[in-house]
């Protein structure tokens, strides 16, 4: 009789332990899967901060050229600085989004001014600088789509049952995503207006 | 009635999906046959140093679609081997006169924007504007045969691989506690007990969290035709003509 009920808690036990290491392996795995999206997002967002401010290099550049080839020197040089130093400085994607959006602004009415000037849209620096911010631009929009999936796949993770659990449990808090600016749809087409 | 609804469908999406299976695909019917083995010898030719897989399209018309937009859907994901990322894609739309070379991320140490656009504008233009489409093309292919094959760069950005899945001793401990949960099941059952539905409602539980340990989310690719599902940046040149 001893025997049996020595037996059966045993088992009881045994059972429970392993269900037990069942339970922290599933949180473990739930939680490590929440950090590597986490992750994701952060590399990716990496990634945007760094297409925007590849565009944002150029602009020196831009300006320099303009000025030597034309007597425009003005206050929309200024502000494509101060755009580029908007853009260094944000660190959320509304800010981004919003310093992308003025500096949009502001190189879509240079490059309206540009159009004046026979002897800049021609030179070979200058269509060089035209190749390359339409190339950003490019980069930008493929960098904050992909931004825009890891937000996703991670919100989802954290939204979903049962992993939201864990997400609550050790503070995972959903992402937010790059919202279109309006900006951004009228990004300056570049390429146009040099035919 | 359903039947023919469905091989619609199936029709409608292939004709959208358009993917990019050989090396030369000339919708727009602007290349002479010997022009096309002209260019595809040069592709060809680049497929099998490893250079790069390079495919030309040509469509008549973008139908309203930004030319950026179309080259980047058309190659990602398609051309260039996966993990190397060294696909390349000339398109060209006759009708709307613009052009586009898409380059792959691993691509573009060895033809950064300010060169594609330089082989675009000097090699291409010059003969699109002549109506000379395969010279231009063949010309523009050359060019970057040339730059490609002459600078041997051997370091193609590589995707990083993405950790996936629980580490090893999480899974052998896994394992481990599943065959003694088992075991005990067993012994339990053989010493006569009653109770064993009981366990039942824990399977639920596991398979959600596990599902969670296995995608990381990496580069996808969706291989095309022989091609190997290569990534792409966006990066690239083209203009009008």
């Amino acid at each position: 009789m001893a025997k049996q009920s020595n037996k059966k808690l045993w088992i009881t036990l045994g059972i429970i332990g392993a269900l037990f290491l069942i339970m922290i392996l599933w949180v473990g795995g739930s939680y490590n899967t929440l950090v590597s999206n986490d992750e994701n997002v952060n590399n990716m967002w990496g990634n945007v901060q760094s297409a925007y401010q590849r565009r944002a290099d150029l602009i020196p550049n831009l300006v320099a050229t303009v000025k030597q080839y034309t007597d425009y020197e003005g206050p929309l040089l200024t502000e494509i600085t101060n755009a580029r130093a908007s853009v260094g400085k944000a660190s959320t994607p509304e800010q981004l989004g919003a310093a992308g959006a003025e500096m949009n602004s502001a190189l879509s009415r240079l490059l309206v001014v540009v159009e004046n000037y026979p002897n800049l849209k021609a030179n070979e620096n200058f269509l060089d600088l035209q190749t390359q911010l339409e190339g950003t631009e490019n980069r930008i929009k493929v960098e904050r789509d992909n931004y825009n999936k890891a937000v996703r796949d991670y919100n989802i993770k954290v939204r979903r049952v049962p992993t939201n659990i864990i997400a609550n449990m050790f503070g995972f808090e959903q992402r937010t995503a790059f919202e279109a600016q309006e900006g951004a749809q009228n990004a300056p087409k570049v390429g146009e207006l040099f035919n | 009635m359903k039947r023919l609804l469905l091989i619609t469908l199936i029709l409608c999406t292939l004709a959208l999906a358009q993917t990019i299976t050989t090396f030369v695909t000339d919708n727009a019917n602007i290349l002479s046959l010997e022009e096309k083995e002209q260019i595809t010898q040069i592709s060809q030719n680049l497929y099998d140093k490893g250079a790069v897989q390079y495919a030309i399209v040509t469509i008549k018309s973008l139908e309203g679609q930004d030319i950026q937009g179309a080259a980047f859907e058309m190659a990602n994901g398609v051309l260039g081997e996966q993990g190397k990322n060294n696909g390349l894609l000339l398109l060209v739309a006759l009708d709307d006169r613009e052009y586009r070379f898409e380059v792959g991320r691993g691509l573009e140490p060895d033809l950064p924007d300010i060169v594609v656009g330089r082989i675009g504008r000097d090699y291409l233009v010059p003969n699109f504007r002549e109506e000379n489409y395969g010279a231009g093309i063949l010309e523009a292919s050359k060019a970057i045969e040339a730059r490609l094959l002459g600078q041997n760069n051997s370091e193609y950005y590589v995707s990083e691989e993405e950790e996936q899945g629980l580490p090893l001793w999480a899974i052998i401990l896994f394992f481990f506690a599943i065959t003694m949960f088992v075991l005990f099941i067993i012994i339990f059952s053989v010493a006569g007990g009653a109770n064993s539905g009981g366990y039942r409602r824990y399977g639920g539980g596991m398979g959600g969290g596990f599902n969670g340990g296995f995608s990381g989310g990496g580069f996808g690719g969706r291989s095309g035709g022989g091609f190997g599902g290569g990534s792409f940046g966006g990066g690239g040149g083209g203009g009008k003509w």
